[in-house]
């Protein structure tokens, strides 16, 4: 189907607008995720950790606990496009002239919305707590930059799990189905060292684990930290969206209520 | 059985020749043909797993079949969808009601995805909530209508792009009597306007009341296809029916019943019942019940019945679709 780029971008802003009007008439999914930061940051600093007043572990704790917030956050939105299928929305709009890319984009507006909301949540409990950026303003900025790039991402990740589910609920296990070992089963928020010899391979592989690790290193003032993680944690989202992109666009095109 | 009788002619809004749809080993369409011309309506009548859906998920752009072809206003369904989009509106089985958003915003919205400009998607988005009676309602989150009004709002949203040809999935399914009533006045309407309409539905006496033409399907297979009244004098129309409290007296009424439907009763022994087709039911309604009397009989239960969907298919199939109805009676 041939639609002008113009065209194309007035119906995602459209759609971009529905998604927004729901989720502010249904804030649920954007007070999860304003809470999830921080209760992580509650359980990983105060209940497990214990260990605050250990210097130098807000800095290890405060970035890890950010990539999980935005990884576990990019699944909130997986069960309204589920809905949107079991409903008939996406049958109609798919007999309008409107492009799967519009469509899809649009629906995940809220999701941008949802992540921004998560990591200024998260950074500001973490400054809070005693955290601070060092590293001036440009590394702060990348910093939050890769994480948005890394939770939107995983949202489109998340929606082409989605169009394959048969109803809402299936949707949403099966998105933390996946959400959830990759958020915690890494070094977000723990040193890989001391994990047993079969799961620290497995951690240490984690897209998390490398996009925290990047993080760490741009946020500590020192150049040259964490240098390693840099080029994978920029370049897994982008071969989550490479991948994800087309085949979500490629399922909606099929997709049967 | 005529399965080859419609006309191909140049005007036809929908043309299907020959659809074909499989899922494993499951035929959902065995070669479905139609011709449906300008400004007509075409009722597509047929239990669940006919392949209503499937034709008209077909003809939406939705599905692709396994074979055969398809025109809408002579565009080709398959290999130009984006056109035919154009021409189309489309209900499916499910009402596509967003109900976060008020009735004004979900009509807003489709309008501005037909590339309508912002005023006037909003003009019509509110001459059609006027015109299907939903003005009230406008500013309410669409998940607090009831069914009706849901049914009526997904049903504008299928006429805001102003289509020619208007594709419908069960437009009355689950709907209480007032309300499907309402759905056929805005139906009738638009048919009034030279609308052309493909109407699928498990209900006979909506595309009785709808139709021109009807083709009746059944697991994907054309069984018949005509005229309401030519389908209906095929299947014997009304029925004189009696229920009477035992064994003598349901023979004595097989005879009553005879004389006065000139023979062709049924008697089903055990349930003490006798039926017969009537041309004036009323009348001949009037004349049981006086020899009824005059022998001394008092029915238990006497009416008349229009013929249903089940008569359809058992004269058609020479079985009945029992599981449909008991569906049916689950769903109310």
């Amino acid at each position: 189907m041939t639609i002008g780029a113009g065209a194309g971008l007035r119906d995602a802003s459209e759609l971009a607008r529905r998604s927004l009007l729901r989720t502010r008439r249904a804030p649920r999914t954007l007070v999860l995720a304003a809470l999830l930061p921080l209760l992580l940051l509650l359980v990983f600093g105060y209940v497990l950790g214990g260990s605050v007043a250990v210097p130098g572990y807000l800095d290890f704790l405060v970035p890890g606990v950010l990539v999980q917030a935005v990884t576990l956050t990019a699944g909130l939105g997986a069960a309204n496009v589920a809905v949107d299928v079991r409903r008939g929305m996406v049958d109609r709009f798919r007999t309008l002239p409107v492009g799967s890319a519009a469509v899809l984009t649009g629906a995940t507006a809220a999701d941008l919305v949802r992540l921004a909301v998560t990591v200024t949540a998260g950074a500001a409990a973490g400054v809070i707590a005693g955290w601070r950026v060092d590293g001036g303003p440009a590394a702060a900025a990348a910093g939050f930059g890769l994480l948005l790039l890394s939770g939107y991402a995983l949202t489109w990740a998340s929606l082409l799990l989605a169009l394959h589910a048969r109803n809402p609920g299936t949707a949403r296990r099966m998105v933390y189905a996946c959400l959830i070992p990759l958020a915690f089963v890494s070094g977000a928020v723990a040193p890989t060292d001391p994990m047993p010899w079969w799961l620290r391979p497995l951690a240490e592989a984690n897209p998390v684990t490398l996009t925290a690790a990047a993080l760490r290193g741009l946020w500590s003032g020192a150049p040259g930290t964490g240098l390693s993680a840099y080029p994978l944690a920029l370049l897994w989202p982008l071969a989550v969206l490479l991948l994800a992109v087309p085949l979500a666009r490629r399922r909606y095109r099929r997709t049967v209520p | 059985m005529r399965t080859r009788d419609y006309r191909v002619s140049m005007a036809a809004a929908i043309l299907a020749e020959g659809l074909v749809k499989r899922y494993g080993s499951v035929t959902a369409l065995a070669g479905l043909s139609l011709s449906v011309p300008e400004g007509e309506v075409l009722g597509l009548l047929g239990p669940d797993r006919a392949g209503k859906s499937t034709a008209v998920r077909i003809l939406a752009t939705l599905l692709r079949p396994d074979a055969g072809s398809c025109l809408i206003n002579g565009l080709d369904v398959l290999t130009q969808p984006a056109q035919v989009r154009a021409e189309i509106g489309v209900s499916g089985a499910r009402p596509a009601v967003d109900g976060f958003l008020t009735g004004f915003e979900n009509l807003e919205l489709l309008g501005r995805l037909h590339r309508l400009g912002r005023r006037r998607a909003r003009s019509r988005a509110e001459e059609l909530l006027e015109r299907l009676h939903l003005s009230e309602a406008a500013h309410r989150p669409a998940s607090t209508y009831p069914p009706g009004m849901r049914r009526r709002l997904d049903l504008a949203g299928a006429l805001v792009g102003t289509p020619s040809v208007v594709l419908l999935d069960e437009p009355t399914a689950g709907l209480d009597q007032r309300s499907r009533l309402g759905i056929w006045d805005v139906i009738g309407e638009r048919v009034r306007d030279g609308t052309t309409l493909l109407l699928a539905t498990r209900q006979l006496d909506e595309a009785d009341e709808l139709a021109d033409q009807i083709v009746v399907l059944d697991h994907g297979r054309t069984l018949a296809r005509g005229t309401p009244e030519q389908l209906t004098r095929h299947i014997g129309g009304e029925r004189l029916q009696v229920v009477l409290g035992n064994r003598a007296e349901t023979q004595v009424a097989e005879d009553l019943l005879n004389r006065v439907c000139g023979g062709q009763a049924v008697v089903e022994l055990e349930q003490h019942l006798v039926h017969a087709p009537v041309t004036s039911g009323a009348q001949a309604l009037v004349e049981l019940v006086r020899r009824l009397d005059a022998a001394g009989i008092e029915p238990v239960d006497i009416g008349i019945h229009r013929a249903s969907l089940d008569d359809v298919f058992r004269k058609l199939t020479g079985q009945a679709v029992t599981p449909t109805q008991a569906e049916e009676e689950a769903r109310r």
